[in-house]
């Protein structure tokens, strides 16, 4: 018989060693439950989720955090490992390779200054944390900045958020805080790795890892615009005719994406993306890494110019009145597959979400696609009557003009017609708002226009009448320059000045105008909705609330927060009445109410820093939403237009008058420099029979692939259909055993 | 480099470029995208109006990208079109780089072969390759030019240039340098302000070339008169007028050399063509365009067109070489590409311009496009005389930008050229050009009135029976008693106003002591007299308004006519009880009114004209003017004398006053303005900064 006392001792070790085996299962990590080769570096860390395939890892004692994805088998550092390696860091830059945050803050002075969280928090014992069900808060006590920022990781349904808990950011001194960079260095690449961050800067662009540019400035631009809120250039006249102002594109879409080596994540900006910045650098600059990130602009400032004596200004910069708080600051990392960890992955991802999280309804009908005709109704000129300078209407394009057009479309075969009409409201081209909806006479008459209507739907081709509620440059009809215009952060009205082409001085020729205040959006939008009704149409276009991003800063004005939001309630009630929506390049928030987007961009801004421009955003929307380019005849190369339109999934459009085209010299509407339209009439049918004998068979297929295959050679795919290939070149092309011409394209069926 | 480059880049590299979205808020359907830059093109007025791309940025060429190594400060390009290679001097690396049309990398030049030597170059600055393929290079920082054939073996090299003009150079630094046909070397060397050093093949100092005859300016008349009055010691320290500094050269396969060089008081030929006696041949004055730039480069294409780079704006300027008309401006600071930090080089290769930034390390090629094309075919047609030829080229131009008014002028002088005037006219004066519109009137007239030659005539003869039987018809009358009575009072004051402009000394007489003359009609005419002027700025012919008729103020014209008089009249009438003249208010304002009517007759006679005759004309309306203009004031003069009752001198005495007075009041008006404008603006700021507070 065992003795009974060594069997229970036995026993006894056996449980109690199951039990600590439990007990600590779940806070250490064990061999078999991490990522093959990175046992060492994660030694420190300490699990805090699992969810799916996602696990994060935190380093409680440096704020550091791990996500694996166990289904690509890819770990995704906050800071990367290799670090102290680096020869290049130093001073601050070395500060941010170890850090999850970086801040800057004003002091009581107006000094900007600029805290990373590694040495400010954590190594002076500022870091404090608090688990959470899916994930774990770190709290950044910058201790001798008196600015706390909390930053809650977790793990989310198939994504990994890191989000900057904007309402309980402290400031319990005079410091206030005004940028938040979030996860500067999650995902960067070094000089070993291969692949590229995507910005979605205009139509889309890639930096290259380790591309050479060090001379290159960083990128970094917000996320839907420059905020007109804040005040504009204010460039001193003085010297105004030697500086050129840089033309650049907008970021419409809240994400980045970066490809390391095979693998690759798509970040989205869920909270408060009206107040991100998206910057990017590659190695040799500050570090050796590639990096991309989102910086919350937690606090805005807006410049005012005072005019201290005569003919003397000053620039002054003032802080705003409100700040983030009140919406969390997200970023959702989703994290592609191995074999999909390209642009297109990252593109394909997002339209997932948008799908699933956003609701989001694909408008696009099967069919013929679109061919957009842009047309303007009437500008107004000054012109002598018996030697009296009088201002008159000069009809550009009367209803009249519009069905002319429209015949000569139709008798050519053209079906899905899609009239975009500007300028046609009375009083309103470049003078008052045009919330009265009233045809102008010269035109024709509201009867005339309902006629026009209807006879263009029975062929298939529709109208849609287009106006800018935005930029008024008169008062009245309702709009007050006290109540309803868009005010400085010192809260006199802003008014918005025109440019000179050749320098930065102010065109004395145009006068100034205001904006509307997003405040009164509803009001006026709804008013002009209501009027629009009277039209009997089923169509309308908002042109640019759709692409314009702004604040108002002055005391009783509104976050750029809630920018957004306001512009969703608008829309929404929009197409409550009216159902079909026309928006021109719009921000991913305004997107799904429209039916088509116009004038989207073709091309990245051309920064010395990207090495490829890429139609992301066309690629996300392609299938989902009506795309078209801008204007072919107002571009300088319009024998690129088919090509183009192959290539990006985006269909035609052409800016025209019908008649007085020499009136718009000298006129607010002198970029309609080739408008025309009986000059290119007989191109723009030749080129929609084209893009259309292609496109038609896959405008509601999404665009699964896109590659560079040469130097001006690019290979679209579309679902499992067809892919097109086109040659930008003047020279022919060979790839594989296809020939393809200069300036042509070729359809491979099939993938 | 020069102190005027040194604080130039000083100044362009302070002024930072702002790099803000410009896409128009208005609509951005527009390409705002094609380029980090507007395109535009200027009309008449210069203001910037748009225009599409004559050239875009297709990319930048790193020395990573060719195979060869970063480049460190290059400062020179040059195209061997025999070759059809590229070389590109690398300063910093002390080496030149050369490509091939494909920019692929042919060889890397660091070192040549001069016997057993080994020569290397020091901060090589320029290049020039013969068409035998002589390679001249400037060697600077070694202060000299080292010329080697294709397989790098040294043939000569040219040290500092013996002679005593030059001694006055410290040191010899060659930049940038060219050959001509017979061997001659033209150098560019910092710091020489005499001109471009010529050497003749064997290294003798030729002498100066392109020197410039300092120009003789107003402001050097002024210094010439204090230089003679001061004394030496004084003359001395006042500014020395220093001539010109060259930037860079450029010869074309003809043999004419093209220089740039910094502007300055009193220079005003920043691009130079330069005949066998070093004059300028381009004569092109200072261009609106020219306006603050600094030219570093220029390079001259096949056609003949003039491509400069402004290192001061950083753009890049293609010109038309018989006026110095610009027909594309592109590029810029900043970093992007297709703008740039430093722009140091011009050249072109293909159908593209190629643009060398030392300070990005850069080249950014720039490709031509369809518009571009379209221009230059045009304009090419245009400078050979082909002008019919060139329809179809303008058209389609026009097609692509109906803002470019050169196309215009090219079409109307081709319509002109076929005689087809009407046309011609239409087009010239969408293209804003008087000249031409003018002779074209004036072929359209002379055909006008020879085919209607017999209607006109008899036209004439009706006019002339009318004015007859007219005449006939008022002496019947007359005959018949009816003399000066007529129908109602309005119609005889306006009778006797016409009356007084043709015998002022009696008219006047009566307006004084009868009590003739009315207040009204003075009025009226004060009125027409405002009129008149808009007339003239909006309703004259096209030949005769200068100015931007669609930028005419109203307002403005009506302060400044109605103004006057009002002033003229008040400074009379307090300049007339000063002296104790008896002219009364209505009597002085009657008078300044009703010596209007001449000016006014022949001023609305004059626009009314101005619509349908030709410039030639232009002198008659002067003359016209003229005698208008000295009738008024001579009536004014009489009435003044009547009214006042002073002798002539006196009158004339106080007429001088009365301007004075004028000018008294206009500057105690300013003077209010101003003090208003100070106050309005001191409540403004306490009002925003009491809204900001809010």
């Amino acid at each position: 018989m065992v003795k009974p006392r060594g069997a229970m001792i036995a026993y006894t070790l056996i449980v109690v060693y199951a039990l600590f085996t439990i007990f600590t299962m779940n806070t250490l990590v064990k061999a078999e439950s991490l990522p093959s080769g990175w046992g060492d570096i994660l030694s420190s860390f300490e699990k805090v989720s699992e969810q799916n395939d996602l696990v994060l890892y935190a380093d409680l004692k440096t704020g550091e955090i791990a996500v694996w994805d166990k289904k690509n088998d890819n770990v995704w550092f906050s800071n990367p490992p290799d670090r102290n390696d680096d020869k290049i860091a130093s001073g601050f830059y070395k500060v941010s390779l170890n850090s999850q945050i970086l801040i800057s803050y004003s002091d009581a002075k107006g000094v900007v200054l600029n805290r990373g969280s590694f040495l400010h928090c954590v190594q002076r014992g500022g870091l404090s944390h608090e688990k959470i069900e899916n994930g774990i808060i770190f709290k950044y006590d910058f201790v001798e900045d008196s600015i706390t920022v909390p930053v809650k990781f977790s793990i989310g349904d198939g994504f990994f958020s890191a989000t900057v808990l904007t309402d309980e950011i402290e400031e319990y001194a005079d410091n206030r805080l005004l940028t938040v960079d979030l996860l500067p260095y999650f995902g960067a690449g070094g000089e070993k790795d291969q692949g590229y961050m995507m910005i979605p800067d205009g139509s889309g662009a890639l930096i290259y890892m380790n591309n050479g540019k060090i001379k290159a400035g960083d990128y970094a631009a917000p996320v839907y615009g420059e905020d007109a809120g804040a005040g504009g250039l204010q460039i001193p006249a003085s010297s105004a005719h030697l500086v050129t102002i840089t033309s650049k594109e907008t970021i419409r879409l809240p994400v980045f994406g970066i490809r390391k080596n095979n693998a690759g994540f798509l970040a989205v900006i869920t909270g408060s993306a009206s107040r991100a910045q998206i910057r990017a650098s590659v190695s040799g600059k500050g570090t050796s890494y590639n990096n991309a990130f989102a910086r919350l602009q937690y606090r805005m400032s807006g410049t005012v110019l005072l005019t201290q004596k005569e003919f003397s200004e000053r620039k002054s910069t003032i802080p705003e009145r409100l700040s983030a708080k009140g919406t969390p600051f997200e970023v959702r990392y989703f994290f592609l597959d191995n074999n999909k960890s390209d642009y297109v992955g990252m593109a394909e991802k997002y339209r997932e979400y948008l799908l699933k999280e956003k609701q989001f309804k694909g408008t696009v009908k099967e069919g013929d696609i679109p061919l957009y005709v842009d047309l303007y109704g009437y500008v107004y000129k000054i012109k002598p009557f018996l030697g009296i300078p009088v201002e008159r209407v000069i009809p550009l394009t009367t209803l009249e003009d519009v069905r002319t057009i429209n015949e000569i479309l139709a008798s050519n075969g053209i079906k899905n017609i899609v009239v975009k009409y500007n300028n046609w409201v009375k009083n309103a081209s470049f003078k008052k708002i045009p919330v009265r909806a009233e045809m102008e006479k010269k035109l024709g008459s509201a009867k005339e226009f309902k006629e026009l209507e209807k006879e263009l739907s029975e062929h298939g081709a529709s109208i849609y009448l287009c106006s800018d509620l935005i930029n008024v440059y008169e008062t009245g009809y309702g709009f007050s320059r006290y109540t309803d215009a868009l005010k400085s952060v010192a809260n006199t009205p802003l008014l918005q000045v025109q440019y000179a082409l050749d320098s930065a001085a102010v065109d004395s020729r145009v006068p100034k105008w205001y904006m509307l205040t997003p405040m009164k959006f509803n009001e006026f939008f709804s008013r002009y909705t209501d009027n629009l009704m009277k039209l009997d149409t089923g169509n309308i276009g908002l042109d640019n609330i759709g692409s314009m991003c702004y604040s108002d800063m002055s005391s009783f004005g509104v976050s750029r927060t809630d920018i957004p939001g306001i512009v969703e309630r608008v829309l929404e009630e929009v197409i409550a009445r009216i159902p079909s929506l026309m928006l021109e390049n719009a921000n991913a928030y305004a997107v799904p109410y429209a039916q088509h987007i116009v004038g989207t961009p073709i091309n990245a801004s051309y920064y010395d820093i990207f090495d490829e421009h890429i139609p992301f955003y066309q690629i996300v929307y392609h299938g989902l939403v009506n795309l078209s380019m801008p204007a072919v005849n107002l571009s300088s190369t319009p024998e690129y237009a088919v090509l183009k339109a192959l290539e990006t999934g985006t269909s035609l459009l052409y800016s025209w008058v019908g008649r007085n085209n020499e009136e718009l010299f000298n006129s607010r509407l002198n970029h309609l420099y080739s408008a025309d339209y009986r000059l290119w009439i007989d191109e723009a049918i030749a080129n929609y029979k084209k893009v259309n004998a292609v496109l038609s068979r896959v405008w509601t297929k999404p665009i699964t692939g896109h590659t560079k295959l040469a130097e001006g050679v690019y290979m679209t795919t579309y679902g499992d259909e067809l892919s097109v290939i086109v040659n930008y070149n003047s020279a022919p092309v060979r790839v594989n055993e296809n020939t393809i011409e200069g300036l042509d394209y070729i359809v491979i069926e099939g993938r | 480099m020069s102190s005027i480059r040194k604080s130039l880049k000083y100044i362009s590299s302070l002024l930072a470029v702002i790099a803000f979205i410009t896409l128009a808020p208005v609509t951005s359907i527009v390409h705002a995208g094609e380029a980090p830059y507007r395109a535009y093109t200027y009309d008449k007025f210069h203001n910037a109006i748009p225009s599409p791309h004559g050239y875009l940025p297709e990319k930048q060429l790193f020395g990573t990208d060719i195979g060869a190594g970063d480049f460190s400060n290059p400062n020179d390009l040059y195209v061997d079109k025999a070759r059809n290679q590229l070389y590109i001097v690398d300063s910093g690396n002390n080496r030149i780089v050369v490509v091939n049309d494909e920019y692929e990398l042919v060889r890397i030049i660091d070192e040549f072969y001069m016997g057993d030597e080994i020569v290397t170059l020091q901060n090589p600055m320029g290049i020039f390759v013969d068409k035998d393929g002589l390679m001249y290079i400037t060697d600077q920082d070694n202060a000299r030019v080292i010329v080697s054939d294709q397989d790098l073996n040294v043939v000569k090299i040219y040290g500092k240039p013996e002679s005593d003009i030059m001694g006055k150079v410290s040191e010899y630094k060659p930049s940038k340098i060219v050959v001509d046909r017979y061997g001659r070397i033209y150098i560019q060397a910092v710091g020489v302000y005499e001109g471009l050093i010529c050497l003749d093949s064997d290294g003798t100092f030729l002498g100066y070339y392109g020197s410039n005859r300092v120009e003789m300016t107003f402001q050097r008349l002024i210094q010439q008169f204090w230089k003679r009055i001061l004394t030496r010691e004084q003359a001395k320290a006042m500014q020395n007028f220093v001539p010109i500094e060259y930037s860079n050269v450029y010869i074309d396969d003809e043999g004419f050399i093209f220089a740039t060089a910094a502007a300055s008081a009193t220079f005003e030929y920043q691009v130079m063509c330069l005949n066998v006696l070093g004059d300028d041949i381009l004569r092109w004055r200072r261009l609106d365009w020219f306006e603050g730039s600094f030219f570093v480069d220029i390079h001259v294409d096949d056609y003949g067109f003039v491509t400069v780079l402004d290192a001061s704006k950083g753009k890049v300027y293609q010109v038309e070489p018989d006026e110095g008309r610009m027909m594309f401006a592109f590029g810029g600071k900043g970093d992007m590409i297709g703008t740039f930090v430093n722009p140091v080089s011009i050249e072109s290769f293909n159908d593209c311009i190629l643009v060398l930034d030392s300070e990005k390390n850069a080249i950014t090629i720039f490709r031509l496009t369809s518009f571009g094309k379209a221009v230059r075919n045009a304009q090419v047609l245009y400078m050979d005389g082909k002008y019919e030829e060139s329809v179809q080229p303008w058209m389609e131009v026009v097609k692509r930008d109906s803002n470019y008014l050169f196309a215009y002028v090219g079409l109307g002088k081709a319509y002109y050229q076929m005689e087809d005037y009407k046309k011609a006219m239409e087009y010239f004066k969408l293209g804003y050009s008087k000249q031409h519109y003018s002779d074209a009137l004036k072929e359209h007239l002379i055909i006008t009135m020879r085919s209607n030659f017999g209607y006109i005539a008899l036209g004439f003869i009706l006019v002339i029976a009318l004015l007859i039987g007219l005449q006939i018809y008022r002496k019947r009358r007359a005959a018949n008693g009816y003399g000066h009575r007529s129908a109602c009072a309005a119609l005889a004051n306006i009778k006797y106003m016409f009356y007084t402009i043709v015998h002022p000394f009696n008219g006047y007489d009566g307006i004084k002591f009868e009590r003739k003359g009315s207040l009204t009609v003075a009025l009226i005419l004060i009125l027409l007299f405002f009129l008149q002027n808009v007339m003239v700025a909006a309703g004259s012919g096209f030949l005769f308004t200068s100015g931007d008729p669609d930028r005419i103020s109203v307002f403005n014209i009506f302060a400044i006519s109605v103004g006057i008089i009002a002033l003229w009249i008040v400074s009379n009438w307090a300049v007339g009880s000063l002296i104790n003249a008896e002219g009364k208010t209505r009597e002085i304002v009657i008078v300044s009114a009703y010596s209007l009517v001449p000016y006014i007759m022949v001023s609305l006679f004059n626009t009314f004209i101005s619509n349908f005759v030709t410039l030639e004309v232009q002198p008659f309306m002067n003359m016209l003017k003229v005698i208008g203009t000295a009738w008024s004031a001579f009536i004014m003069f009489v009435g003044m004398y009547q009214v006042h009752q002073l002798t002539f001198r006196d009158t004339f005495f106080m007429l001088t006053l009365t301007v004075l007075g004028m000018a008294i009041m206009v500057f105690l008006m300013v003077l209010v303005y101003s003090l208003y404008h100070q106050m309005y603006i001191f409540l403004y700021t306490i009002f925003s900064e009491l809204m900001f507070r809010i």
